[in-house]
């Protein structure tokens, strides 16, 4: 038998029935007048992982401006910093997404979008003509890099930028470096040991930056295992993987460091970017860290500090000579209400004259080879189109099993960088831990 | 008749003379549909902000879902998955180990520079000065904490001043926490002395007189007449504290993270465990652990200020 409702029952449910569908609404009050793949959306959003004052910010507004200007599509761009795939995730699961347009690292794509199902197929993009030029954008990217950003063969995002990891030094003050750079792991230890015997700190680490400790034993296990094996021995539910000969050798290169004392005294305790700056002032040698270096410590370099590089040398002749690149670029959500507009942007600041401005003004790589690289990252760029096969940063295990990398290997690596560890029980560790961690996660 | 004598009232009061079909008052009846909406909107906000998303963490907590895409329904999969996890059983450890450790220290200082502070001069300065902390940005605080210690920091300054050769590194993994431990309790102590010194200041003086009259020692004037009357208070600041404590973040990560890195597994508390399972920065996210932990910590503040409230809880007294 139904019953009339109460006068309180209205009054108690009308208010947030209202307020649910006023909030619940708001995405297709925004956006719904255009159809997802629009082609003829004169705005859309973007979010960007620069934030404003940035050199990458100031080059994107600069290229917003002018496609504006050129298309009269209006780009409706929030620098957001790096926190934007924090915010955009919480987004991907409404009808359209408020955002037509995001850029980032590539593990942040792959892990918020990619996995998630939420990436649109960069496909056509790859596949339409640079603007103003006679290429496609695929023919401009490397296929070397395009091979890093794809799933079933279909790429996910569109790179504008390219970073990679190596030795830096400062030219100015160690010019015999620049001409014989260290090629053998022997080569690299007599060389830190002369810093070392010249009352010089060899290598300046801020040690409260895990993944920075962790380039060492990355790049080593690289080294030792081919591009890839790192990557493979996460993989491996049984752990064993990480008891291989190739694995201890690894370990132990990064031991023998920790026990010469290469290390700058304190960067056990070091908080960043303390001895990156006392790198950049010459009070360290060397420092392993990213092709962000030059850029990031512009504001602090000593007078005259002149930039020089070298990859992580072979630890057998005729070994693993392969360079870790990461990419940084757009990508697309599947539900975007204006991606077209979004692409026709891409195609647009993968333009030559627009693109080069990363390389000139914010002194990074792009991954376009007729862009002539910046003269600090000069070397980073020869390793690159020297080495015949790339791995992805830690050999992409922060990308592929990032989980894993933070609650696993960074902390034993940590006990390993700080002398806490030797290299035998690390890798023993390292085998126990990842077998525990997979009976855990399945 | 007064609305008091109302036979609701009565009720209210526990009387055994309830009359059959109270009458109720007419007057009452508009002062209580009035009440209703005034209350209205706020009971509205107050669903939409507050019991709507807790229902909303409840139900992410027993599903898998990335954030984006269809959600799983996995039970106390969750739940299970969290309390495997060697990570969130140090976090909690953490966890508690501020709440407790940090907790006790922090409200024993705060208790002796109350009682130091009580008849000083100037002690509304002092107050003022040791209050500070909270006024500030916990970024700020943790920046600032961070260079005290540094390795060439004021603090190993001071120690080559005395001699100390080799300082300790005291942003090193080992004493990591200690380090974010001391500034927890650098940062609240001044809150909570503040409180229990609003708490001293409204005894009556002329308890404090009797008591030098009888000859009261320091002691029995604590014993006897500061705890009884400060109880309360006491038990509100406890309760404050296990609220926060509990849900601390901006300090731990502002202070041990860094270059947008999270700050070392050896000082995550659940906070920082949810936060990092919950966005991308240990990989794809997973909304359902990371809202289960929310769930585990909000449990444990209801359970903690429900056993404060039964351990602080005393009829009042008559001044």
């Amino acid at each position: 038998m139904s019953r009339p409702l109460s006068r309180r029952f209205i009054i108690a449910t009308v208010p947030v029935a209202v307020a649910s569908l006023l909030l619940s609404g708001c995405g297709s009050l925004i956006s719904g007048s255009e159809s997802k793949s629009s082609a003829g959306a004169q705005s859309f959003t973007y979010w960007s992982s620069w934030s404003e004052g940035e050199p990458q910010q100031k080059v994107l507004a600069k290229a917003i401006g002018e496609f504006t200007a050129d298309t009269g599509i209006k780009v409706d761009v929030q620098w957001v910093g790096r926190d934007n795939f924090k915010k955009l995730s919480p987004t991907l699961n409404a009808s359209t997404t408020p955002v037509d347009l995001v850029d980032g690292a590539q593990r942040n794509i792959k892990s918020v979008m990619v996995d998630t199902g939420s990436a649109l197929d960069m496909g056509t993009v790859f596949d339409s003509k640079v603007d103003g030029e006679d290429k496609t954008v695929a023919q401009v990217i490397p296929k070397r890099y395009a091979e890093l950003i794809e799933s079933k063969g279909n790429p996910w995002m569109v790179p504008y930028e390219v970073a990679s990891s190596a030795f830096w030094y400062n030219k100015a003050r160690l010019g015999d470096v620049a001409g014989h750079a260290p090629e053998t792991w022997a080569d690299l230890v007599s060389m830190l040991q002369a810093s070392k015997d010249a009352g010089r700190a060899p290598l300046a680490l801020d040690g409260d930056i895990a993944p920075y400790n962790l380039y060492y034993f990355a790049e080593l296990a690289v080294r030792e295992l081919g591009a890839g094996g790192l990557n493979k021995a996460a993989r491996d539910k049984t752990g064993e993987s990480f008891k291989s000969p190739g694995m201890l050798k690894a370990a132990q290169h990064v031991e023998e460091l920790v026990k010469k004392g290469f290390f700058a005294p304190g960067y056990s305790g070091s908080k960043f970017p303390a001895l990156q700056q006392q790198f950049a002032a010459g009070k360290a040698d060397f420092m392993y860290n990213g092709s962000w270096i030059p850029s990031e410590t512009a504001s602090y370099l000593a007078p005259g500090f002149q930039f020089g590089s070298f990859p992580m040398p072979s630890t057998q002749p005729g070994g693993d000579d392969s360079a870790e690149a990461y990419l940084i670029g757009f990508a697309v959500p599947k539900k975007a209400a204006h991606a077209s507009a979004a692409e026709k942007f891409i195609s647009y600041f993968l333009n030559k004259d627009r693109l080069a401005p990363i390389a000139t003004d914010a002194q990074n790589l792009t991954p376009r080879d007729d862009i002539p690289a910046p003269a600090a990252l000069a070397n980073v760029k020869k390793a690159l189109d020297a080495s015949k096969t790339l791995h992805g940063q830690f050999d992409g295990v922060v990308d592929d099993y990032s989980d894993w990398t933070t609650k696993v290997l960074q902390p034993l690596d940590n006990e390993l960088i700080f002398g806490k560890r030797d290299a035998q029980s690390f890798v023993d560790e390292l085998a126990k831990q990842t077998k525990d961690y997979w009976a855990a996660h399945g | 008749m007064t609305l008091t004598e109302t036979p609701v009232d009565v009720v209210a009061h526990g009387s055994g003379n309830v009359p059959k079909g109270p009458r109720v008052n007419p007057l009452d009846r508009g002062r209580k549909r009035l009440f209703g909406w005034f209350v209205a909107p706020a009971a509205i906000l107050y669903a939409a902000f507050l019991i709507v998303p807790g229902l909303v963490t409840l139900w992410i907590s027993v599903n898998k879902w990335p954030g984006a895409g269809p959600m799983t329904f996995v039970g106390v999969g969750n739940y299970r998955a969290i309390f495997k996890d060697p990570t969130f059983v140090a976090s909690f450890r953490n966890t508690l180990t501020i709440l407790f450790g940090v907790g006790i220290v922090t409200f024993l200082l705060a208790f002796v520079m109350m009682l130091t502070l009580r008849d000083l001069r100037g002690r509304k300065f002092i107050r003022m000065v040791i209050f500070f902390p909270n006024i500030a940005p916990g970024v700020l605080l943790a920046i600032v904490w961070g260079f005290l210690f540094q390795q060439k920091g004021m603090i190993n300054q001071a120690l080559g001043w005395l001699g100390v050769a080799h300082p300790p590194a005291w942003l090193a993994e080992d004493t990591l926490f200690l380090v974010v431990m001391a500034g927890l309790v650098w940062i609240s102590t001044g809150f909570y002395t503040t409180i229990l010194m609003a708490a001293v200041d409204r005894i009556p003086p002329h308890l404090f007189e009797e008591c030098e009259l009888a000859g009261a020692t320091a002691f029995q004037r604590l014993r006897y007449v500061i705890l009884p009357l400060t109880w309360d208070v006491i038990g509100v600041a406890s309760i404050l504290w296990t609220i926060s404590s509990i849900k601390i973040f901006e300090f731990l990560y502002a202070f041990a993270g860094g270059a947008g890195y999270l700050p070392p597994l050896k000082i995550w508390n659940t906070s920082i465990y949810a936060y990092a399972e919950a966005f991308a920065a240990v990989g794809t996210p997973r909304f359902g652990t990371a809202a289960a932990t929310s769930v585990v910590m909000m449990v444990l503040v209801i359970a903690a200020v429900g056993l404060l409230g039964r351990l602080f809880r005393r009829d009042p007294i008559e001044l």
